[in-house]
């Protein structure tokens, strides 16, 4: 089953003060970087072609072992951390989102002049098609449900153990409608603000906890902030 | 003299570009970097010495607090904006050698890899440290850096990635580099790099920010 949305960039846009948040700042927010905020916001509307779906492979073609099966061929090995979280999922689903390549180009011409406006741009970038990401999930939770399946949580190829080269079989996966974005030799997706993630569904499937201590990312950002939250 | 550098170095900190500019807001109609630096030149200040005791401990400062969390990124690139500013005064000095940059660094997105924001903010923080950047953009091959390197032998290397498919091109480019320049510095960083890859690469250091990269920098070349 495919299920496609090409929505406006103004229906799913982060808040500004997320977008604070992302940068690290806590309130008391100062103006003018809000204001700045606000405006690229607006322009993000602009120079955004959202394109987003998921995919989901028939009930039962899937077995979890040490790897992940499709019709009895292996077709991702995610490490430990991803296996032990996706147990007794029987299918899964795909998903993908782009905000498209105008955004890419818009960014890149604002760091030629303003490198204020083009990290501003960029964080709304991020935010904006993982926000687009979370909402395809609640579709699929709800597409589970009406099987009478649960889910796991969201896995990302490249996060945890699981190589970011098995994009690779990701893209080949994908029917011809979710070919929306280039997979390119060193994995790297285009346009750049790009997601792809997979999500196991079964009926004896249970959500594990999902933090920052799952992932093998050293020096991330975001973990310093929620040691600074905690 | 000393006066006006000090407040050279505060509207540096505080990202005050000119005049007109109504951030920070508290600032309002005070002069900015622009004309303190037009100033000091009018003084007849040497170049050099508005560099290194006016806009430099500016950026330093910025750069500081955003080490010890009380300020971000943003607030670097305000600070370095109004560096920008000040520096277009400055340029022709620099460009006909009657004053010197601290040095020049080439830096590049490795091959494969199209991402550019975290390389392009550590280029302003090494400017606004006094650096002259040569930029080699994103999808730089390892013959981009050679050829680079040809025309600035002096320099220091440094490359970003922000994959584990092209951390791996920077093997490639810091095998040749060494190669063929065995004393040029070479230091790396982007999100999935660790000081562990870099020793594996032979890369002479590894940095997850601009502020700790420029840090060393000053102090391994004062
Ligand atoms: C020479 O000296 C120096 C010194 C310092 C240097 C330097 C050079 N170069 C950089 N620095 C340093 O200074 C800069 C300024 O502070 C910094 O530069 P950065 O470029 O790192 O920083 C930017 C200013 C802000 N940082 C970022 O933009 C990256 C932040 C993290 C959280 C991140 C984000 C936001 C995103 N991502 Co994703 N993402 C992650 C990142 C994890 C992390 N904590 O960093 C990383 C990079 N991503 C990862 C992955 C896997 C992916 N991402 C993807 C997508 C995305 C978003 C679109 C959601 C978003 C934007 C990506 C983008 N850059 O446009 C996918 C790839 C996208 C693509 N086009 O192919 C995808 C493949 C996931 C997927 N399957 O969809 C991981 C890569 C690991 C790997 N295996 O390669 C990752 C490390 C996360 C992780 N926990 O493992 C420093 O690194």
């Amino acid at each position: 089953m495919i299920s496609l949305i090409f929505p406006k960039a103004a229906q799913f846009l982060p808040d500004v003060s997320l977008v604070l948040s992302e940068m690290g700042y806590c309130p008391p927010h100062n103006d003018h970087l809000q204001n700045l905020i606000v405006e690229k916001l607006v322009e993000t509307c602009e120079h955004t072609e959202i394109k987003a779906g998921f995919f989901l492979l028939p009930p039962k073609s899937v077995k979890i072992d040490k790897q992940i099966y499709f019709d009895d061929q292996q077709i991702f090995d995610p490490g430990a951390i991803i296996i032990s979280q996706m147990a007794h999922s029987t299918s899964l689903a795909l998903l993908l989102a782009t905000l498209g390549d105008e955004f890419d180009l818009w960014a890149r011409s604002l760091a030629e002049n303003d490198m204020l406006a083009a990290y501003i741009v960029d964080i709304i970038g991020s935010l904006l098609v993982e926000i687009i990401i979370d909402h395809l999930e609640i579709g699929i939770y709800l597409q589970a449900a009406l099987r009478g399946e649960k889910c796991s949580n969201r896995f990302s190829p490249g996060y945890c153990q699981w190589l970011v080269e098995e994009q690779k079989q990701f893209f080949d996966l994908l029917p011809p409608e979710m070919q929306f974005v280039k997979l390119q030799k060193s994995s790297l997706m285009l346009p750049l603000k790009s997601v792809s993630a997979v999500i196991g569904l079964g009926r004896n499937v249970k959500k594990g906890e999902y933090h920052c201590h799952i992932c093998t990312l050293q020096n991330c950002y975001r973990r310093k902030k929620t040691r600074f939250i905690l | 003299m000393q006066n006006q550098l000090i407040e050279l170095s505060y509207a540096i900190e505080r990202g005050k570009e000119n005049q007109a500019s109504s951030y920070p807001p508290d600032m309002k109609d005070q002069p900015g970097a622009y004309e303190l630096t037009a100033q000091l030149l009018a003084e007849n200040v040497k170049p050099d010495e508005i560099l290194k005791q006016g806009l430099m401990p500016g950026m330093q400062r910025i750069g500081e607090k955003f080490a010890a969390g009380s300020a971000y990124i943003p607030d670097i690139l305000i600070s370095a904006r109004a560096m920008k500013t000040a520096m277009t005064l400055l340029k022709p000095f620099f460009d006909t050698g009657e004053a010197v940059l601290r040095g020049t660094i080439i830096i590049g997105t490795v091959a494969g890899d199209l991402h550019d924001i975290g390389k392009n903010i550590v280029r302003m923080a090494l400017e606004g440290a006094g650096w002259q950047v040569i930029d080699l953009g994103v999808d730089a091959t390892s013959e981009k850096f050679l050829s680079a390197l040809q025309e600035y032998p002096q320099s220091i290397v440094g490359m970003s990635a922000l994959l584990t498919t092209t951390m791996m091109e920077m093997e490639k480019s810091v095998a040749l580099i060494k190669d063929k320049y065995p004393h040029t510095p070479i230091f790396v960083g982007g999100a999935p790099l660790t000081t562990a890859f870099a020793q594996k690469i032979g890369a002479d250091g590894y940095f997850p920010d601009p502020h700790s990269f420029t840090t060393h920098l000053n102090n391994i070349l004062p």
